[in-house]
């Protein structure tokens, strides 16, 4: 239910951007839909590097405690 | 008109608090910020006190607008975090969080270099004590920690302030590298200056003190830790060392490598302590770019920052307080036991994500637009990234996993009414900023002519790459993908001195026998062979020590005459 409104919400705010007027500055940052597919390309790409992060990183709990 | 420094009520205050009946403590501590900021009222840009001493002249107080803008955040902070700190029947606590707070507000408005080291060490010496008053085993080793640390700070600003004094003359603590000058043609003094600051503002690699230590604070310490020692290094990046361009690089890793340590972190005012390095990174961007409006940027950030922060961190100090437990693999469906918490948390949490109408919005444009105007491509990248790391770690992690996700099967009762309250004023300020930034704007460093919702579209990008970043969570939830939350301790620059260090240390102490050992038997064979050669040359049989004819010496004389008879001719 939450997932079908938040999908119909990213929905929305992609078509909305027909009718909005944006001042782009640098080229690639005008086009149509870049900040949803920047927003949604970043996290997914950040919580999957982070998972690979754990590889190296992580220790028991009491790893400091002697 | 005769004034003295603001400051001096919090500090003078703390010491008094003893006096007071147990019970009236926390409510003396209340009292103090709300009458120092009383004070700060009077003061106005351009007053100063000017003390000489022993021939050196000091400014305890130097009113200007970058120190008033700090001036009055600080006290607000201090009121509200006192305000959550009602509850708490701690002497030890009170009087450190108000000498912290005093020391702090002392050092924004010292105008001198000698004056500032003095409250710089102080904010060092007060705020372990709140880390300390957890009475127990992991906060004093971590105390110790961040003592070190913090004092190891205070003696690089010590020494570089004699440094620069001594290449420069003065004391005056103003902009220390030129407009046009940079790191590289900067003295010795002035290099250890920006090294004391970038300790104290967690600069990457210098950072881990602060992850190691703030989760380790009391439940309304570390409300008070995330407000003032990073943005006192920030004041003092601002002042010292605006548009150095080394500070654009630095500020764009700060953002970036906390978010993925925040993605696997599990205790969640860790991940507020990674939040926060991230948080500072964007400031010190702007303090990096320099220019008049990536300034407003920056403190107007510092500014919003210090009350979405502490905002956040009542929140999880509320969930703590109430469950015992700050752990995401414990916690989970809180929302239907603490209904305020869980609303003021994701006001927070919205904040520092910077939605339109909130306040991270209005303060993290203005860095943005300058980072634009700059034409700073690179760093526009990587701050949009670091956009979208903090909806993970702020935005969605901290709520969903606390409030919301697996149901936990913890009942327990809302937060008492004074948390409530702190949280709830300053929630209503995060979105009161955000809504009418005009004020905050007003007493920035520089006019502002920027408006943040003049351009819808940006209002509009802004929504769409925050929802779209909550919608790949939802998605990586949905697929299995995020990484469950894992009991775990995650290595950090800490495993240097916590791990290898120590362990360096007793490896060379368990081994000084063999040591010892290895170092006679080196000696011995060193002396050896030094005899030996000396024996070769000199000795009985040796080169050096053979008699020789003196007929061949009279043959080599004669041989050098002819030779230089015959260069004569030629």
């Amino acid at each position: 239910m939450i997932f079908r409104l938040l999908v119909a919400l990213c929905a929305l705010l992609v078509i909305l951007e027909i009718v909005v007027s944006r001042h782009p500055i640098f080229g690639w940052e005008g086009w149509y839909g870049f900040y949803a597919i920047w927003g949604f390309v970043s996290l997914f790409g950040i919580v999957l590097l982070g998972k690979q992060l754990r590889r190296f990183v992580s220790r028991r709990e009491d790893y400091y405690d002697e | 008109m005769s004034s003295f420094p603001p400051g001096i009520i919090l500090l003078v205050g703390a010491l008094l608090l003893p006096g007071l009946p147990r019970a009236m403590q926390s409510k003396g501590a209340l009292l103090l910020p709300a009458l120092s900021l009383g004070h700060l009222f009077f003061l106005s840009k351009g007053m100063f006190i000017e003390i000489e001493i022993a021939g050196y002249t000091f400014l305890p107080m130097r009113v200007d607008s970058l120190s008033l803008v700090f001036g009055y955040i600080f006290h607000i902070a201090a009121f509200l975090a006192a305000l959550y700190a009602l509850h708490v029947r701690d002497t030890v606590q009170h009087v450190s969080s108000m000498l912290y707070v005093g020391s702090a507000v002392g050092a924004v408005f010292a105008g001198d270099l000698i004056t500032l080291f003095v409250y710089w060490e102080m904010t060092a010496l007060s705020s372990v004590f709140l880390i300390w008053a957890n009475r127990n085993e992991r906060a004093y080793r971590a105390g110790m920690r961040y003592l070190v640390v913090q004092i190891g700070s205070g003696a690089l600003l010590f020494a570089g302030v004699l440094l620069y004094y001594r290449e420069s003359g003065s004391l005056l603590f103003d902009q220390l590298i030129g407009p046009d000058g940079g790191l590289g043609d900067a003295g010795l003094g002035v290099w250890l200056i920006f090294l004391a600051f970038g300790i104290k503002c967690a600069f990457p690699l210098l950072h881990n003190w602060l992850q190691d230590a703030y989760p380790q604070s009391t439940i309304t310490g570390a409300v008070f830790l995330s407000a003032f020692t990073t943005k006192l290094a920030i004041y003092a990046l601002a002042r010292g060392f605006p548009g150095t361009d080394a500070l654009i690089a630095i500020g764009v890793v700060m953002t970036l490598f906390p978010i993925f340590f925040a993605v696997i972190e599990n205790d969640l005012r860790k991940v507020l302590s990674y939040s926060l390095n991230n948080q500072l990174g964007f400031m010190v961007v702007g303090i990096g770019i320099g220019t008049e409006l990536a300034m407003n940027g920056a403190v107007a950030h510092a500014f919003v920052h210090i009350l979405y922060k502490a905002l956040l961190f009542m929140s999880m100090g509320a969930v703590l307080y109430r469950t015992g437990t700050i752990r995401a693999s414990e916690l989970g469906g809180l929302y239907r036991s603490m209904p305020w918490t869980t609303a003021f948390c994701i006001v927070g949490a919205m904040s520092i994500s910077a939605f339109p109408l909130f306040s991270g919005f209005v303060a993290k444009s203005l860095t943005m637009a300058a980072v634009v105007d700059g034409r700073y491509v690179l760093t526009f990248i990587g701050l949009l990234i670091a956009s979208a790391g903090v909806m993970e770690h702020s935005g969605i992690k901290i709520p969903y996993f606390a409030f919301f996700g697996r149901d936990s099967g913890i009942r327990t009762k809302e937060a008492p009414f004074h948390m409530c309250l702190a949280m709830g004023i300053t929630a209503a300020l995060c979105v009161g900023i955000g809504c009418f930034p005009a004020p905050l704007y007003a007493i920035l460093p520089y006019p502002v002519v920027y408006q943040p919702y003049a351009d819808l579209g940006h209002s509009l990008t802004q929504f769409q790459l925050l929802l779209f970043a909550a919608l790949a969570f939802a998605v990586l939830l949905r697929i299995n993908l995020y990484p469950p939350e894992q009991v775990s301790t995650n290595l950090d620059t800490d495993w240097w001195y916590r791990k290898l260090a120590p362990r360096g240390v007793r490896y060379v102490t368990g081994n000084l026998r063999t040591i010892r050992t290895a170092l006679i038997i080196a000696t011995r064979s060193a002396g050896k062979s030094v005899m030996r050669s000396v024996l070769r040359h000199y000795g009985p049989e040796g080169t050096l020590a053979r008699t020789w004819p003196t007929g061949s010496m009279v043959l080599w004389v004669a041989v050098l005459l002819a030779a230089s008879l015959v260069l004569y001719y030629l």
